[in-house]
């Protein structure tokens, strides 16, 4: 991607509250720079509520509403149909909310309004746990990994919900992984994202140094090994479509490297990565990457 | 950036009511939370060091691929006077070195420097100015001399150059042959040189060592370069210059004489030897319809003359007797030789096996190396370069010694230390200078951003269409071809604007315009624009 083509007009403001190296902040300003002015933020509590700035100020130079956990799809289906009574119907309405606020605490309102087709675009940004609180474990913290409420590592027994055939399966306009590590990925999955009509999902993988025990400066790389290992497949389904792959690498990186670079892993012994190894060839064999 | 400011739209009595935010969080100077700072500081990539007259390589790539081709060009001639000379027949030392080799091939480095040069063929240089009365006499218009006086003549020195030939350029135009070397190129890049000024040019002075001692009386200081001119002949063999001849004597007389060369057709000349010289020689007079075999004392892959001309030579029909000296020569109606099997080579004595074999051949030419004319001691001068100083080398490696030379003189005319900086015009002054720098090796290039691709490949000359006549061998690559192989370019420590680094700022804090500027009342150090820049331009710093 030629990052020198990219618009320079920016949607989020200096002097937010993300920690040094946070991809939730990275991700929203880039997802901003795609969706544009005409964007309404809603937002449940998440690290993002604290990194759009305390009262009176915002992070954004769009609206963003912050409301309560739960109903993040509930308030967005109602704003998208005031805004298309007021007659304004272009507006994007767009969820923007942790993986607490999806995988567990919202996803009956997400579910209802995938089903109810409403015209909202989705977000979650997927720390893997409940950063903002503490580092508590969600139904999206992977097996194996430290949280404050894992102390000795997620058990095995539990697998990392998922969110992207769950959503698929209400038949929404759009669904789609990704994440910032992968510029072209991203632009193009928003891009796509905005110009369809009707339910989109984005699930996006989202660094975060301290819940990941990763020094800043690797937070990038550490979602783009994520990737290169398979541990998190970037996908998209448009309406009817076939689920589609959109990377796939020559040759998958042994998810140890993706391990390595993370103190949230540095307990697992070899046998329990050779497990995890194995559960992630197998997705991969499923979905014909191997 | 603009605050928002929400007050007009909101009075202050909703305010009381709904908590809205009415500025933005740019009240929070998140720079204080910062331990480290990230610092934007351009390196030097292998392949300038690896070229022997350290070519900024990566900033005339960038502004090449910029569409700023006159930019590139003025760059790449700031450390090297014959660009498109050394386009084409430099043994490319910087792509040796380049990061891209462990990767999926070494740039080819050398396609656009023809390039560039090519194109800079008629781009007269700006008029140098005069800015001392100081006198420099160069001896020898070879690459040595010549690009000594270039460097002297922009530093605004007056310069006479003196030539034994006729004409400039020494082994650019009696030895390197057309096919390889055209001369209208050659003589393109001479002449520029000499156009810009300070440069009187002194033609049919052969320099004696006698008239050297005189020169130094009437100059500031002498640059000697007069090459290697004297043949350096087996003790068995005696040139007469009619039927035995010195590869260096013919190789002139055949690039310079045009009714010479018509003499020599349908011929079978043997040549000995296993260097340029030879591998030139045989396969110039191939060119004039003989049959030419090659006898080398050691095998083919020892000999020391450049990979590429002994594939062409072998191409183009050269036959080449490896592991063999001639030990007989018999004067007849044609020359009767005989070659002795060479067992092995101890200290440079040959020890044959026994086994001979005779051949009858019209001419023979022997190309077994050059040597000085005559000794001449440094002092502080009279400077020595090129060949003459070194050995036989190559053109780049003359080109480095005369501009080394040109900066020692200037040093010592200046009273100033030799690795003084000359920030206007040039990179880097010596290699003893990169201590002092630190270079960006292939660990820290990024790879993520660099999709794998093959490098280019030049197309070449058919050689059944070569050896009609001296046409050039190498063909010129098209356009997109050339901008393609400069794409692959990783740029190794030279910022090319990528803005990889303003793309993966988290705080909006990367300013990228001419070079990269840092907001740090914002940057909270995170460090991920120095951890994504594909090239290792940004380190971070401690930061109190
Ligand atoms: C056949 C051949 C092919 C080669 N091919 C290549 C190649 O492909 N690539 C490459 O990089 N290198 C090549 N080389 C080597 C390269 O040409 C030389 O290393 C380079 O030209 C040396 O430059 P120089 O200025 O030191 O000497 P020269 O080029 O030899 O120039 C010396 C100059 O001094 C003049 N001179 C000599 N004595 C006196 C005197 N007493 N008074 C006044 N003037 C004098 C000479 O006439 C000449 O003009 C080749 C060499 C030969 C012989
Ligand atoms: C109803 C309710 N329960 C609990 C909380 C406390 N709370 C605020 S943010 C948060 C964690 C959210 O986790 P996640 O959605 O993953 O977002 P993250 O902080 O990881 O970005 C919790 C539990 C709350 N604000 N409201
Ligand atoms: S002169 Fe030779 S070594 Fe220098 S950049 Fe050109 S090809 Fe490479
Ligand atoms: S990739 Fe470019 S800058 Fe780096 S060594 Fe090769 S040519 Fe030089
Ligand atoms: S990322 Fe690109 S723009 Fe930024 S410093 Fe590196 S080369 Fe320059
Ligand atoms: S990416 Fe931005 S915030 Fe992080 S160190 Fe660089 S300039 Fe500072
Ligand atoms: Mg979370």
């Amino acid at each position: 991607m030629d990052f020198r083509e990219i618009a320079n007009v920016e949607y989020l403001n200096q002097g937010d509250f993300a920690c040094p190296g946070c991809a939730a902040g990275l991700s929203m300003r880039h997802a901003l720079k795609v969706l544009g002015d005409e964007t309404v933020i809603v937002m449940p509590a998440s690290c993002w509520s604290i990194i759009a700035g305390g009262l009176p100020t915002t992070a954004l130079q769009v609206p963003l509403m912050h409301v309560p956990f739960a109903t993040a799809a509930a308030v967005a289906s109602g704003v998208k149909n005031a805004f298309r009574e007021k007659g304004e119907p272009k507006k994007n309405v767009v969820c923007w909310a942790g993986d607490g606020g999806t995988f567990d605490i919202g996803l009956q309102a997400i579910s209802g309004a995938a089903e109810r087709r409403e015209d909202i675009i989705y977000v979650c940004y997927d720390n893997e746990a409940y950063m903002n609180t503490g580092i508590q474990r969600s139904s999206a913290t992977p097996p194996g990994a430290w949280t404050t409420t894992t102390p000795t590592g997620n058990p095995l027994i539990f697998e990392k919900k998922d969110m992207f055939n769950i959503i698929a399966s209400h038949n929404p306009a759009y669904v789609a992984t990704t994440t910032i590590a992968f510029p072209d990925d991203f632009y193009a999955k928003f891009e796509k994202a905005k110009n369809a009509k009707g339910f989109r999902f984005i699930h996006l993988l989202s660094s975060c140094p301290p819940g990941w025990r990763i020094d800043s400066k690797d937070s990038v790389s550490a979602m783009r090994l994520a990737v290169e290992t398979g541990i998190f497949v970037m996908m998209e389904k448009e309406g009817e479509q076939e689920i589609k792959v959109t990377y796939k690498p020559e040759k998958f990186k042994p998810v140890r490297e993706y391990f390595k670079l993370q103190g949230r892993y540095k307990h697992l012994d070899e046998e329990t990565i050779n497990v995890i190894q194995e559960r992630i060839n197998k997705r991969l064999k499923k979905l014909n990457l191997l | 950036m603009e605050s928002v400011e929400y007050n007009n739209v909101i009075s202050e009595e909703d305010i009381k009511k709904f908590p809205i935010s009415i500025t933005t969080t740019e009240v929070n100077l998140t720079g204080s939370w910062r331990f480290s700072k990230p610092n934007f500081e351009e390196k030097i990539s292998p392949c300038s060091v690896g070229c022997p007259a350290n070519t900024n390589i990566p900033k005339y790539i960038f502004h090449l691929l910029k569409n700023d081709i006159k930019t590139a060009a003025n760059i790449l001639r700031d450390e090297n006077p014959f660009p498109a000379v050394c386009g084409r027949v430099c043994p490319h030392f910087c792509q040796e070195k380049c990061n891209r080799k462990e990767y999926d091939g070494s740039v080819e480095i050398r396609e656009i420097e023809k390039f560039v040069g090519d194109y800079a063929l008629d781009i007269p240089y700006e008029k140098a100015q005069l800015k001392t009365n100081k006198r420099v006499a160069v001896i020898g218009g070879g690459p040595a001399g010549l690009s000594c006086a270039y460097f002297l003549a922009k530093n605004g020195y007056r310069v006479t150059i003196y030539e034994k030939e006729n004409f400039l350029g020494g082994l650019l135009i009696y030895g390197i042959p057309s096919y390889r070397l055209p001369r209208e190129i050659a003589q393109k890049e001479i002449n520029n040189i000499i156009e810009m000024g300070n440069i009187e040019v002194k033609l049919n002075e052969t320099v004696t060592f006698d008239r050297l001692q005189e020169l130094k009386n009437s100059y500031d200081a002498v640059f000697f370069a007069g090459g290697l001119s004297k043949d350096r002949i087996p003790d068995n063999i005696e040139l007469d210059n009619e039927n035995v001849f010195s590869g260096y004597e013919l190789l002139k007389k055949l690039n310079t004489n045009q009714s010479f060369a018509q003499k020599l057709k349908g011929e079978k000349i043997a040549v000995i030897g296993g260097g340029n010289v030879a591998f030139d020689v045989a396969r110039t007079i191939l060119r004039l319809g003989n049959e030419v075999e090659i006898i080398y004392r050691r095998t083919l892959q020892e000999a020391p003359s450049f990979e590429e001309e002994k594939a062409e030579g072998l191409e183009e029909g050269l036959k080449i007797t490896e592991k063999s000296v001639v030990i007989k020569i018999v004067k007849a109606k044609k020359l009767n030789l005989t070659l002795g099997k060479v067992d092995k080579i101890v200290n440079k004595e040959v020890q044959l096996t026994g086994e001979t074999e005779n051949i009858e051949v019209d001419r023979l030419v022997i190309a077994t190396g050059q040597a000085k004319e005559f000794e001449i001691e440094k002092d502080d001068k009279i400077f020595l370069g090129g060949d003459y100083e070194h050995g036989a080398k190559t053109v780049i490696e003359a080109i480095a010694s005369g501009k080394t030379n040109a900066y020692k003189i200037i040093a010592h005319l200046e009273n100033k230390p030799f690795y003084f900086m000359n920030e206007q015009d040039n990179f880097l002054r010596s290699k003893r200078d990169f201590d002092s720098y630190k270079v960006v090796d292939f660990k820290k290039i990024n790879l993520f951003y660099f999709d794998k691709q093959p490098p280019l490949k030049t197309d070449k000359l058919p050689a059944k269409e070569r050896i009609k006549g001296f046409k050039e061998v190498a063909l010129k690559p098209a356009l997109d071809k050339i901008l393609n192989e400069a794409k692959r370019c990783f740029s190794c420590g030279v910022c090319n604007e990528c803005k990889t680094c303003w793309f993966f700022c988290p705080d909006v804090c990367i300013n990228v315009k001419d070079g990269v500027d840092f907001d740090y009342t914002y940057c909270k150090g995170c460090g991920l624009c120095s951890a994504e820049c594909p090239r290792g331009v940004i380190d971070m710093v401690e930061d109190k």
